[in-house]
């Protein structure tokens, strides 16, 4: 397995191409956008890009799509039926995908928007979106929300082995066992200082 | 680039160790020198790519200018470690200790350092873009001249920690402790420094 990372400029926001030297494809998650340097890596690689896997359907997460599929033909893993024109295979929680010679594990952690995903690839690596960042969950519109996001967190990723690394849709990587010692999101009375807005930016 | 292979002991999910097929804690049940070894090979290499040190315990190596793109170096204990103008890109250092070491003129660029102890160490004239220090316990550290760009200081313990003429733009400083740090010079007014601005 080899990860590249690209930090979009549109929203500050992290893509991965996941590539598999085994199978000679790959997949792209979050596809902010699609640049030079990315096609270069998948090309370079003579990579087949296989699948897409959306995290959740924010713009400056999904906006690279259009460029794509005009390039490339893969299918899309969403938890939406569309994303602009194009239909997408719907993913729900609890899902087991095999896509690019990889086991991947969807689960469903609504909180920062209603169809928020995190995938597990081969038990390894997690891809959070907007879920977990490095010592912050995502972003909702009440306090209420953001506890509720926090607890389900709590539920379905602190139970993960310690081991397994975060790549999230915004800022630094992480690992599950540094979110459970150092994230602020999960200190008493967070929710209530933090301020809540509509402003879905990050 | 991250490339990742786990340990094929059944139930073990840590990433196999440098060139073998355990992690470290089942490989050196199984070779002592183990660490010897990986010391040898850094020294020759000018790249290090995709390599797991996880667990390892070093003392005055010098890797000066190498370039980690990749790697795993988590729960390490290091003493008098030189990284004197490395590179680090896509690198995991997590639940590690420094003690005297050198990070100065570092190109750090999206990394994690989480929970890790630094005692006397120095980032002085870094690019330390996208770095995770969530957690991390500094004490007589200096990020002095750095670029902070994205980076991420969050519930740090810090003491006697100068910041001066760094560029915090992006960065999230809400430490949960400091004591005698300083930031003359640098635009940490940039900085992402109490929570109810978290989101903004």
């Amino acid at each position: 397995m080899k990860i590249y990372q690209h930090y979009s400029i549109f929203g500050f926001s992290n893509s991965y191409i996941i590539g598999n030297d085994d199978t000679q494809k790959a997949l792209i998650v979050d596809p902010a956008e699609l640049t030079p340097t990315m096609i270069e890596k998948i090309e370079q690689n003579r990579y087949q890009l296989e699948a897409i896997l959306i995290t959740h359907s924010h713009d400056h997460h999904i906006r690279g799509l259009t460029t794509i599929m005009k390039i490339y033909n893969p299918i899309i893993y969403a938890s939406n039926a569309r994303l602009f024109s194009f239909s997408c295979h719907k993913v729900r929680d609890g899902d087991l995908i095999e896509a690019g010679g990889f086991s991947i594990q969807a689960t469903a952690i609504p909180g920062h928007s209603q169809d928020s995903i995190v995938y597990l690839l081969n038990n390894l690596i997690l891809f959070t979106g907007d879920v977990l960042h490095a010592g912050l969950i995502g972003k909702t519109n009440s306090a209420f929300n953001t506890n509720a996001l926090a607890e389900r967190i709590r539920e379905k990723l602190f139970s993960l082995p310690g081991e397994i690394l975060i790549f999230p849709g915004h800022g630094p990587p992480s690992t599950i066992e540094t979110e459970r010692n150092a994230n602020i999101s999960f200190e008493k009375g967070f929710a209530d200082q933090t301020r809540h807005s509509y402003d879905f930016f990050v | 680039m991250f490339s990742a292979v786990s340990c094929t002991v059944a139930g073990c999910s840590r990433l196999a160790y440098f060139d073998t097929e355990f992690c470290y804690s089942h490989l050196i049940e199984k070779d002592q020198t183990e660490s010897k070894r990986v010391c040898n090979h850094l020294r020759q290499q000018l790249v290090v790519i995709n390599r797991v040190l996880d667990d390892a315990v070093l003392t005055a190596e010098d890797f000066s200018r190498l370039r980690f793109i990749g790697c795993s170096i988590r729960h390490t204990t290091m003493q008098h470690v030189m990284f004197t103008g490395s590179s680090f890109r896509l690198t995991f250092l997590d639940h590690s200790t420094f003690t005297s070491c050198d990070f100065s003129g570092i190109d750090m660029n999206f990394c994690s350092i989480g929970n890790a102890t630094f005692i006397d160490c120095s980032f002085e004239n870094s690019e330390l873009i996208q770095a995770n220090f969530n957690g991390c316990k500094f004490t007589d550290c200096t990020f002095s001249s750095s670029n902070l760009y994205n980076s991420r200081f969050m519930l740090c313990e810090l003491e006697e920690v100068h910041f001066d003429n760094c560029d915090f733009k992006r960065a999230f400083y809400l430490p949960r402790s400091e004591r005698g740090t300083t930031f003359v010079g640098s635009n940490i007014a940039e900085a992402v420094r109490d929570r109810e601005h978290l989101y903004l």
